[in-house]
């Protein structure tokens, strides 16, 4: 029974980041309509950033993020502004595959500069594991989930309160009404870009400090499309509940499953993408979209 | 479709004719060529370099046939063609069955397991059957490299013998070159009238407006797995043959890389046309093999030159995406009709209408 909660725990702490993940990927599709499959790539990119600055510049561990997140916030918005801004009106398909394209850059891009090797950031929490009703996490678990929520909540908070915010929701509900009633379109699309690739970051420097900081983050970053899928596309709530469960399915899969299938833990998620898509392909929280012809 | 002044189409033999005028025989005579002297003189490495082209041209006219005429998009290829290489693998080498059955069958395998993997795109389309095939893609690849590990070899690889042509073994890139490119040009032929076919309409039909097709009588489901069914009949041949030409199936040989590579060369060539796939494949493929060569060529001074290799490729191969879907999104087969209306109406352009 311990066993059960405590897989259902760690589930909780790892999905939080995927929906952390998810979060990025959902107010990018919201806002601009791309539906960015190299997000994984993202999440590699900014944690190899946050090495670069943390562990081969030097700067302490904080600062090393703060400037990860600031460097990744304008990086979104130079590819919405080289990529994206001339791929506004063109097919769907076209769109995607700048995502593609975009994704083979950036994996490129992370092996030429960095090898294939596993990095580690410098250790700032303690090593010892916490003992908490006879169940032991590391600290560094423990931590991410914490900074995890707390990321959510504010990105709750400033598409709530904030004039951007409400400005990107206005252009996600209605591109052509928002723009009449004066609120700057491209601009929106190159902040949404930017907030979608801090949040990749964010996410990639916590999954690159709860396991190490190497080429398979992009892999791990995938695992976002189960997620989005099972949220709904275009659904904040969504994508984080979402990541919880998925987080939560993954780690009981590889528990309990594991010992007769081998290697389910890994496809743990894919299954889940396949299983919503027969059954239910617009997602737990997404909005259905009627055609007309 | 152009054709230059002259040229009638009088009955429907002569409007379903492969060769219509001078230049259509000209290209053919240049291809024939071309084909002929890489078979008597070429030496090996061009040779093995002409195979890989000819097995990826086989796989993406499959992947055409999907995206560019019936408008699903898959990036599960490679991971049909790896159905195709190791059923052939295992037909041949644990079974025993001759290399000429065992193809058919092995491509057959790959055409059921795209009918089950198809089988959302009966409710979902572009971005959700994108991640249906990319579930697919890990789900297949994860069952031959685990699960099924017993009889596929897990990540050790699988034997493929070379198949026997009446006592002739053929193992060297030659006589590979020689069956390959007959495949190629029977793949060819089969999907080149695709268009004008009842089926070829009908997926024509699905990709423009499923909805409008649907309202017309088409049996949706049944064109879109039979679509899925043979990209994947495609795929599965070229499995087969490239298991049998390495001698080794290793599932590395099929990653997701290689399958969205699939889609980046019918980005490239241009989606829905068949030069389109020739251009795609042969240029992509000499790119990088040019890398390959040139920072091959680095490493004589610079030793550690040639890890940088892979991730050279994937840049390069990341920039050509993006500058072709930027400048060119129609791709280069939009260039060569272009190129080929200027070539007809050569004294006078501003006669010709360009579309």
């Amino acid at each position: 029974m311990l066993d059960l909660i405590y897989t259902i725990i760690t589930g909780v702490f790892i999905g939080s980041i995927y929906g952390l993940i998810a979060l990025g990927f959902v107010i990018i599709n919201k806002s601009t309509g791309v539906l960015n499959v190299a997000q994984g790539s993202l999440v590699m990119i900014g944690a190899f950033i946050c090495l670069l600055f943390s562990v081969q510049i030097g700067v302490p561990f904080f600062l090393a993020v703060i400037l990860t997140l600031i460097v990744s916030f304008f990086l979104g918005m130079l590819l919405d502004r080289v990529l994206f801004r001339p791929m506004i009106g063109q097919p769907h398909m076209g769109v995607l595959m700048m995502t593609f394209g975009l994704l083979w850059l950036l994996d490129g891009m992370v092996v030429f500069v960095w090898g294939a090797d596993n990095y580690a950031f410098p250790k700032v929490l303690p090593s010892a594991a916490l003992f908490i009703a006879g169940m032991r996490f590391t600290h560094e678990l423990l931590w991410s989930f914490i900074v995890a929520t707390v990321l959510m909540v504010a990105l709750l908070l400033f598409f709530r309160y904030s004039r951007t915010g409400v400005d990107m929701r206005a252009v996600a509900d209605d591109q052509q009404a928002a723009q009449a009633a004066g609120v700057p379109v491209k601009f929106n699309y190159s902040v949404a870009w930017g907030i979608g690739t801090v949040v990749a970051s964010a996410g990639g420097i916590l999954l690159g400090v709860v396991t190490f900081v190497f080429y398979g983050l992009g892999m791990i970053g995938m695992k976002v499309l189960p997620v989005v899928i099972l949220g709904g596309l275009d659904s904040i709530p969504g994508a984080i509940i979402a990541g919880i469960l998925v987080g939560v399915l993954e780690n009981l899969a590889g528990s309990y499953v594991e010992p007769y299938i081998k290697g389910i833990k890994e496809v743990a998620p894919f299954f889940i993408l396949m299983i919503i898509l027969l059954i239910k392909p617009h997602g737990l929280f997404g909005q259905e979209r009627i055609e007309r012809i | 479709m152009y054709l230059p002044c002259g040229v009638f189409n009088e009955n429907y033999r002569t409007d379903m004719r492969v060769v219509r005028h001078r230049e259509h025989w000209f290209l053919g005579l240049v291809v024939a060529l071309v084909l002929l002297y890489l078979i008597l003189f070429a030496n090996d490495y061009y040779l093995g370099l002409a195979n890989l082209i000819g097995i990826t041209l086989i796989s993406a006219f499959g992947l055409q046939i999907l995206t560019g005429f019936a408008g699903q998009l898959s990036i599960a290829q490679a991971a049909f063609m790896a159905v195709g290489a190791y059923a052939s693998a295992i037909l041949t080498e644990d079974i025993g069955l001759s290399f000429w059955l065992a193809v058919p069958c092995a491509s057959l395998c790959a055409g059921l397991a795209g009918i089950l993997f198809g089988w959302p795109s009966l409710r979902i389309k572009g971005f959700y059957l994108i991640m249906a095939t990319f579930a697919a893609q890990f789900i297949i690849m994860y069952f031959i490299g685990t699960t099924f590990s017993r009889w596929t070899g897990g990540y050790g690889g699988h034997v493929a013998p070379p198949p026997n042509f009446f006592g002739y073994e053929i193992d060297n890139e030659r006589s590979w070159f020689v069956l390959i490119f007959i495949l190629v040009i029977v793949g060819n032929f089969f999907f080149l009238n695709m268009k004008r076919t009842k089926m070829g309409r009908a997926f024509v039909a699905l990709r423009d407006n499923d909805l409008a097709a649907e309202v017309t009588g088409l049996n949706l489901a049944r064109y879109k797995l039979a679509a899925f069914f043979l990209c994947c009949l495609y795929a599965g041949v070229a499995g087969a043959l490239y298991a049998h030409w390495q001698q080794i199936v290793m599932p590395e040989g099929f990653s997701l890389d290689k399958s969205m590579f699939y889609l980046g060369y019918l980005i490239v060539g241009g989606v829905g046309s068949i030069p389109g796939v020739y251009f795609g494949v042969i240029i992509i493929i000499l790119l990088e093999e040019l890398l390959v060569v040139g920072i091959g060529s680095l490493s004589a001074t610079y030793p550690a030159a040639s890890s940088y290799i892979a991730p050279a490729q994937n840049i390069v191969f990341g920039l050509v995406i993006v500058l072709f879907l930027v400048f060119e999104p129609r791709g280069l087969a939009h260039r060569w009709e272009v190129f080929k209306t200027y070539y007809r109406s050569w004294p006078f352009p501003y006669v010709a209408t360009q579309k």
